[in-house]
């Protein structure tokens, strides 16, 4: 549910952030994080035949916090709060569920999305590509960025340039690079 | 900040993977770099050629990466790519040309997603191609090409069209109601056709549907979204959920029912400008709640407030009050039954959504009619097949067995060639199998598995026998005879009207086949009128009620003057119930009074058959059938108004029924077939005589279905049909009671007790929206003799206030409930409507009036 004082809540977030502030960046993160989790518990109650993908979940975020009534500049650092907290979500999800097929962990909510059907196989995968994107972060921030606004946030090419203002051609070179890296990385 | 270790090969990534790749390997061995360097290049530019196929990302994460994979290609295999025309969960789209013959085409080019990979996929993907590229229609884009690119993502060639969206085409041009109504006659005729070629669109929505500058509908993507759906895991990104049916968004398998339902969410939308649900698209989980369990508004309701309409450019071009107007009724009727919940329950097809809606626009009476409570509970009883029908159906299975025996010794006289050891055991198999060994399990609960298995059995022998069967008189008499029992028995399993359809149709395909090598005899024409009776029966259940009545018609028709013999047993016994369900076919146009004489001619068959002598297990059929008549002849009596005397004329038909019905219990006492049958006598006639003011009369008979139910409970609880009758017994006897000023202490003594058989019911006895109308009948019921009791004078003051306080909670709760599901009230009873319009008020005043002391 949203409401009124929420909204200016994220609202109040995201102008602060955009002025420098990390804390005010923090905080979105977790409501947004928050926000993911129940949308994708929600779906998974609702219909459990078909499954949401990373990008809904994400656009749902969005649309479910702010409403689509939403300042362009805002909706740009929303969308790179939100593939951020998806891919958190995805991530917390597929380690916990490994965590338990091993023996350790209490009883939880089940959170199968994303995934048509989460195997342990599937789990372990994006626990590597979640490991190796960070390792991109932290010498190629970028291209470790444009990655995850297209696969977790479901921006297409015009957004995502627009979102780290870069050109479209940029975007287009950038994610097949780092996606045929990603690729290698996870072989090796 | 770190240079990054991907700076470095950027550039010479970037100009090598745009090279064709059989130059790439020179050039890689040409570039200034160290060995080290030189295999990683390698490797990424083998890693990029092959994430097209096999995107690790995209797999996991749902999305097929095709739309974002980079810059457009610049040709795809003859096509010149031109632009992007959108993308979206199912790739990409893009516009493209050719010139051949100096003549410029222009086409609209699908980039698959990349999950297609693997061999299995391809030809998967190549099947469905060629079916797809069968699809040719004049409203149905064309696919005309389609293959793999050098990365060997698939893609679709199709017609460009050259047109915009059929809800904003309608929005723009200002249209008017009827031309909404016959652009949507062309999607119909679209989906038809595509259906008829085993096509389902499965995500038909304004996006996909069309129109050309020329005012021409174009359907586009059909059969995509099976194209792209992995098969055994149905994602969101495969449809739309606004558009979606209930058994799309919960993953229930898919049928052409589902592309029915997205006509009529479609239909919703261009005649009432909103979508038939609250939640929007941003509410998903909401939206699917809502797809799934709540019935949608009545679409002349959604216009209530100008507030809810979502802006006039999207209404048909009429004042709102004109719209509404226009909408209520027939076309409120058609698109609800198109967006019905249960697939079963919606049109059959698309062509038949059609025409209703031609039949709208001609002024004809539709066949969309929405059932009231009174027409669901009480004609159920009086209609259904299971109860009254069981006399009948009994008959027709025991003439059948009569008919195989006297088949039997014939085949043997006449046919020694073709009647061998192998034939003998098919043959008794296929007997056994349809008739037999299915009527011993079809009422055991929890065998619908097994059932099936028989079910398929019997047909696979029965199309291995029709296809032996050559030119084998008998043979083909008896294989049809078998097709036309199997009918029956997918009736009783509720297997679908076409299916049913399809056996009867193979049944009269081999008589016709019998008939041209032998005159036909009494006996030959008996199979003739049982198949017409079940291919009509199917027809009815699919409401294509003209087709019904036409067969009904030759299913009762004299014989021609070639079938001399005279009348057997055995086609009397066809007769009689060819009239019998002819009489009793709901939907079809008969006059009560003509419904009486089909079923006096009926029993006159009766009669000439138990003057005959039977042996005693089928005299109890015909006694029982005619029973049967009988009591449907009182329950038809009562709706010939134009008869002055009918309620006595139907009083007394009713207790001749009820006598004829406690004379065969006395027969056969544990016989629940019986029971269920008498149960619904003594309920009819209680109602008969409530109708003429017959109060003491009817409480009798009343008392009588009461006790019969008791016996039935015990003998078989679970008993689904009886659970129904049993709870209209109740609630028609409360109604009653209410105007036979009954006593309010008892009645509300033995409301309490029918709320706890409501809520004991399992939900598949009455369905959801049945469920809210037996409530707020319940609840008014309730709230009436509250008021009643409340001003009885053993009753305290405290307890009156609080009895009147509880009788306008009632009546506020009946009224919403009622609101919910207008469509089933019962016009029959408008003096229970009133009752409940007036309630709260009157429930005020006495609360008022209560208080001022």
């Amino acid at each position: 549910m949203r409401d009124a004082a929420g909204d200016h809540d994220i609202t109040r977030l995201l102008a602060a952030w955009r002025e420098g502030d990390e804390q005010a960046r923090e905080a979105l993160m977790q409501r947004v994080y928050v926000n993911v989790r129940a949308i994708a518990a929600q779906s998974l109650r609702a219909m459990p035949a078909a499954t949401l993908s990373a990008t809904d979940l994400a656009h749902e975020a969005l649309l479910r916090l702010l409403g689509s009534e939403l300042d362009w500049n805002d909706r740009q650092h929303f969308y790179r709060v939100a593939a951020q907290a998806t891919r958190q979500v995805l991530v917390d999800a597929a380690r916990r569920r490994l965590s338990d097929k091993r023996g350790g962990g209490a009883p939880h909510v089940e959170l199968d999305v994303a995934q048509a059907l989460p195997t342990p196989e599937r789990d372990e995968q994006l626990l590597r590509i979640d490991e190796a994107l960070r390792a991109l972060a932290s010498d190629d921030a970028r291209r470790a960025q444009v990655i995850e606004l297209v696969y977790f946030g479901g921006l297409s090419r015009s957004e995502v340039a627009a979102t780290l203002a870069v050109s479209e051609g940029t975007v287009d070179r950038d994610l097949r690079l780092a996606r045929a890296w990603l690729k290698t990385a996870l072989r090796a | 900040m770190t240079r990054s270790p991907l700076e470095r090969y950027a550039e010479d990534f970037e100009r090598l993977r745009q090279l064709p790749p059989a130059q790439r390997a020179a050039a890689l061995a040409a570039l200034p770099l160290d060995e080290a360097a030189r295999n990683t290049l390698q490797r990424l530019l083998a890693a990029d050629a092959a994430a097209e196929l096999d995107d690790p990302l995209a797999r996991l994460l749902g999305r097929g990466a095709a739309s974002l994979a980079g810059a457009l290609p610049r040709r795809i295999g003859p096509w010149r790519v031109t632009g992007e025309l959108g993308s979206g969960g199912m790739g990409t789209v893009l516009l493209a040309e050719r010139t051949e013959g100096g003549f410029e085409q222009r086409v609209a080019i699908k980039l698959l997603g990349s999950h297609l990979a693997g061999a299995e996929a391809v030809r998967r993907f190549e099947r469905e191609r060629r079916i797809l590229a069968s699809l040719d229609h004049p409203h149905i884009a064309r696919l005309l090409d389609g293959g793999q690119t050098e990365g060997g993502v698939p893609y679709l060639v199709m017609e460009y069209i050259d047109g915009v969206a059929i809800d904003r085409h309608c929005s723009e041009r200002g249209l008017g109601l009827r031309e909404r109504l016959g652009l949507f006659l062309d999607v119909c005729a679209a989906v038809q056709f595509a259906h008829q070629h085993l096509v389902v669109h499965r995500d038909l929505k304004p996006a996909n549907i069309l129109v050309d500058g020329h005012g021409s509908v174009k359907l586009l993507d059909f059969g995509i979204a099976r194209l792209t759906d992995e098969a055994d895991a149905p994602t969101l990104n495969a449809f739309t959920p606004e558009f979606a049916s209930p058994e799309q968004v919960s993953g229930a398998p898919i049928t052409t029912a589902s592309d029915i339902y997205s006509l009529g969410v479609l239909l919703y939308r261009m005649l009432s400008g909103r979508s038939p649900y609250q939640a929007d698209k941003a509410q998903l989980a909401e939206l699917v709640r809502e797809i799934v369990t709540t019935p949608p508004l009545r679409p002349s309701q959604s216009l209530t407030s100008r507030a809810a309409v979502s802006g006039a450019g999207d209404l048909p071009a009429l004042d709102l009050r004109r719209l509404r107007r226009e909408l209520r009724g027939d076309l409120d009727n058609i698109v609800l039954m198109a967006l019905r919940k249960e697939p079963a329950r919606r049109y059959a097809s698309a062509a038949q959504l059609a025409d209703d809606i031609r039949r709208y626009l001609d002024d004809r009476p539709v066949h969309a009619r929405v059932p009231s409570v009174g027409y669901r509970l009480r004609k159920f009883v009086a209609r259904n097949r299971l109860g009254v029908a069981l006399g009948s159906l009994a008959l027709l299975a025991l003439l059948a067995t009569a008919t195989v025996a006297l088949q039997q010794a014939r085949s043997a006289r006449l046919q020694a060639a073709r009647a061998e050891q192998h034939f003998a055991s098919v043959r008794t198999l296929a007997n056994r199998f349809v008739g037999e060994v299915f009527d011993h399990i079809v009422d055991v609960p929890g065998t619908s598995a097994a059932q099936q298995l028989l079910l398929d059995t019997g047909l696979e022998y029965l199309d291995r026998l029709a296809a032996d069967a050559g030119g084998n008189h008998a043979l083909l008499l008896e294989v049809a005879q078998g097709y036309t029992t199997l009918a029956g028995i997918q009736e009783r399993m509720y297997a679908t009207p076409a299916q049913r359809a399809a056996s009867a149709q193979h049944a009269l395909a081999l008589l016709d086949r019998a008939d041209r090598l032998a005159p036909v005899d009494q006996d030959g024409w008996a199979l003739r009128r049982d198949a017409l009776v079940a291919l009509a029966l199917s027809e009815t259940d699919a409401q294509q009620f003209d087709a019904a009545a036409s067969h009904f018609k030759d299913a009762i028709a004299a014989p021609p003057a070639s079938v001399a013999s005279p009348a057997t047993v055995v086609a009397r016994g066809a007769l009689a119930n060819a009239l019998v369900e002819y009489a009793k076919a709901s939907g079809i146009d008969l006059a009560p009074a003509a419904r009486m004489a089909l079923l006096e001619r009926a029993r006159g068959e009766f009669a000439a058959l138990k003057a005959a002598a039977l042996e005693p297990r089928r005299r109890d059929a015909v006694d029982v059938a005619d029973a049967s008549a009988l009591l449907f002849m009182a329950r038809t009596q009562v709706d010939d108004l134009a008869d002055p005397q009918h309620r006595a004329k139907a009083l007394a038909l009713a207790q001749q029924a009820l006598q004829a019905h406690e004379a065969l219990l006395a027969r056969m006492p544990a016989d629940t077939r019986i029971l269920v049958n008498v149960v619904l006598a003594a309920t009819s006639a209680a109602a008969i005589a409530s109708g003429a003011q017959q109060y003491p009369l009817a409480r009798e008979f009343y008392a009588a279905a009461r006790r019969h139910d008791a016996q039935l409970q015990r003998l078989d609880p679970d008993q689904p049909t009886a659970a129904l009758n049993r709870l209209a017994l109740h609630l028609e006897q409360l109604e009653m009671e209410l105007r036979a000023n009954g006593s309010p202490r008892a009645q509300l003594v033995e409301i309490a007790a029918v709320g706890r058989l409501v809520a004991a019911l399992p939900p598949t006895v009455l369905e959801q929206r049945q469920g809210i109308a037996v409530r707020a009948w319940l609840d008014t019921l309730k709230a009436e003799f509250s008021l009643r009791r409340s001003q009885e004078h053993d009753v305290p003051r405290e307890q009156r206030l609080a009895l009147r306080r509880e009788a306008l909670g009632l009546f506020e709760q009946a009224q919403r409930g009622v609101a919910q599901v207008a469509e089933m009230v019962d016009p029959s009873t408008p003096d229970m409507l009133e009752l409940l319009r007036s309630g709260p008020d009157r429930a005020r005043a006495s609360i008022a009036a209560l208080e001022r002391r």
